[in-house]
């Protein structure tokens, strides 16, 4: 957009439009300012569209929507990222595995710690996805 | 429990409650949001794209991203004004994706401009009305560039001062008020040269 050039304002008539502006439907004897008072009443009544009665509604709905839809998506993903992720796993985890199998691996403790570790992290991922859906909500639709 | 003393609305209190409860996902917030700042938008985008269609379709746009970008809004100025410079931006844009003159001419003359465009249709030797001389100066100002229209509904309609025009819109004071004045002006010369010496 250009802006540039354009000519000063000549502050005298400037004054007789604010003038009017502020005392558009009064009378007074400025002669100036008369002339601008019909421009200042017909600015302020310029007829303009409303938005439906039911714009509101719709767009609030429609932002469920795209939230709702991102949450699907990335719920759709992790779960991808799940299946492809436990074979992967077996297998890596297979070929790791000492010979003989897991009874003569080490000590019961360090299996239970594993265990422990496991169930945490099963705990923390259920909350996480619990407090996923209003985080998610929020930035949904970026 | 709902606040015994809420916040009046409008003030800087009222609009971080009100972006509070949308980031909280409270029910209703958003839709609340929307519709407290649906006309300003509306008016805003209408003045800028004059297409019924288009302007539903970029004011839905507006709240899309005032919802995607929220979280942004520091409650350091109010919301109104926040919104307002959205709907500007996504109106500005579009008519820059039609390849549309934004500013126009604003040259001294008055030339074939405004009074060609808004010729017909009046009877010169008719009463000077008020109603008639306010659809010849409405005529008028739908035919002035999208930016000047859209400057003077922000002045004179929604009542913001210069310097929160200069702040949604981007542009400086100056040549904002250099855009009214001589807008105004032409509309004036308009009407005298319609019109004669009008009461």
């Amino acid at each position: 957009m250009s802006t540039n050039g354009i000519p000063p304002v000549d502050e005298a008539e400037w004054a007789a439009q604010e003038r009017a502006r502020r005392s558009a439907d009064g009378g007074g004897a400025d002669p100036r300012a008369a002339a601008y008072r019909h421009v200042v009443r017909a600015l302020r009544s310029m007829p303009c569209g409303e938005p439906p009665a039911d714009f509101a509604a719709r767009v609030a709905a429609q932002v469920e929507v795209h939230a709702h839809g991102l949450e699907r998506l990335l719920l759709r993903v992790l779960l991808v990222v799940f299946v492809l992720a436990l074979p992967v796993g077996l297998v890596l985890g297979a070929s790791m595995w000492p010979p003989g199998g897991p009874a003569q691996a080490g000590d019961t403790g360090a299996w239970m710690l594993v265990l422990l570790a496991a169930v945490s992290m099963s705990w923390i991922t259920a909350r996480l996805l619990e407090a996923g859906p209003g985080r998610l909500g929020r930035t949904g639709t970026g | 429990m709902p606040d015994p003393n809420p916040p009046a609305c409008g003030s800087l209190d009222a609009d971080r409650a009100l972006v509070a409860a949308v980031l909280a996902r409270r029910p209703g917030a958003f839709e609340r949001l929307v519709r407290d700042y649906q006309r300003l938008c509306w008016h805003i985008v209408d003045r800028m794209v004059r297409h019924p269609e288009d302007t539903r379709e970029l004011c839905q746009e507006v709240f899309l991203r005032i919802h995607r970008q929220l979280h942004q809004y520091r409650g350091e100025s109010p919301l109104k004004s926040w919104i307002a410079q959205v709907a500007f931006s996504v109106a500005r844009r579009h008519l820059e994706r039609r390849r549309l003159p934004l500013a126009g001419d604003d040259g001294e003359a008055d030339g074939p401009g405004v009074a060609a465009r808004t010729a017909s249709g009046f009877d010169l030797e008719a009463s000077v009305a008020e109603e008639q001389i306010n659809a010849c100066l409405h005529a008028a100002i739908d035919a002035l560039p999208p930016l000047q229209r859209t400057l003077l509904a922000l002045y004179h309609l929604e009542e913001m001062p210069i310097g929160e025009i200069a702040h949604l819109t981007g542009l400086a004071e100056g040549t904002i008020k250099s855009h009214l004045f001589r807008s105004r002006r032409r509309l004036r010369e308009l009407l005298e040269s319609r019109f004669g010496g009008v009461p």
